[in-house]
């Protein structure tokens, strides 16, 4: 009775499915400093920069990210902090 | 002396002080134009993103009129241009990026990288549905668990 009651509940744990690279699909070679909407996807409140691990985004793109998104910030289309 | 400047492709955003009205704005944004094009810049975009509110504070301003320049132009120009968004008292932020070389390798790289997430027995459909291994996935994990 407890088998079937507990599986569902691990697959659940499981269903966390791995996200492909935006960047990569869409054959983006750029990632420009003033997308803020596109940008804007990859900082969650705090405003800090979305981990790989948890976008999928590849290393090459998240590098490129993470320079685009430092730049909009300097320009103040991002924030550094927000609480 | 006489070898040709090596002309680069910059991105140029520049925020015009809030004070400045819609005119106002596009005076200061006429003047750097003009200091541009005087420098020997070609222009290849030149877009007002409008007026935004900052995400922080810059000068205890709030808002700011923001402005997009793509040009090509020599890096004495950029230095020009630069020199001048420095001293004017209008502007409240500038950046200039040289994207050129970034674009270029970026496009190399999106050419020849294929995304790499689809299960193996999908693997022949090229890259159709992102969100196909998730879904299928589970019914097998749950067959297979049985």
């Amino acid at each position: 009775m407890a088998a079937p009651v507990r599986k569902p509940a691990k697959k659940k744990f499981f269903v966390r499915r791995k996200r492909v690279c935006k960047f990569t699909v869409e054959k983006i070679g750029y990632i420009d400093f003033k997308d803020v909407k596109t940008l804007a996807g990859f900082v969650p409140e705090r405003a800090k920069i979305l981990p790989r691990r948890i976008s999928g985004t590849s290393a090459f793109y998240q590098r490129k990210l993470a320079t685009a998104i430092k730049r909009a910030r300097y320009l103040a289309l991002l924030p550094y902090v927000s609480d | 002396m006489a070898t040709p400047i090596t002309q680069r492709q910059y991105d140029m955003v520049f925020l015009v002080v809030p004070e400045k009205d819609e005119p106002g704005a596009a005076a200061v944004i006429d003047e750097f134009r003009k200091l541009l094009v005087d420098h020997g810049a070609t222009i290849e975009k030149d877009e007002t993103m409008g007026r935004r509110r900052l995400a922080y504070m810059i000068k205890k301003k709030n808002e700011a009129t923001y402005h997009n320049f793509l040009f090509r132009g020599s890096s004495a120009c950029v230095a020009e241009v630069q020199r001048k968004l420095r001293l004017s008292e209008d502007i409240l932020r500038y950046l200039t990026v040289r994207i050129d070389e970034e674009v270029k390798h970026g496009l190399k790289v999106a050419r020849n990288t294929k995304p790499r997430r689809p299960r193996p027995e999908m693997s022949d459909a090229p890259m159709a549905a992102p969100a196909a291994p998730a879904p299928s996935a589970a019914p097998e994990a749950a067959e297979g668990r049985e």
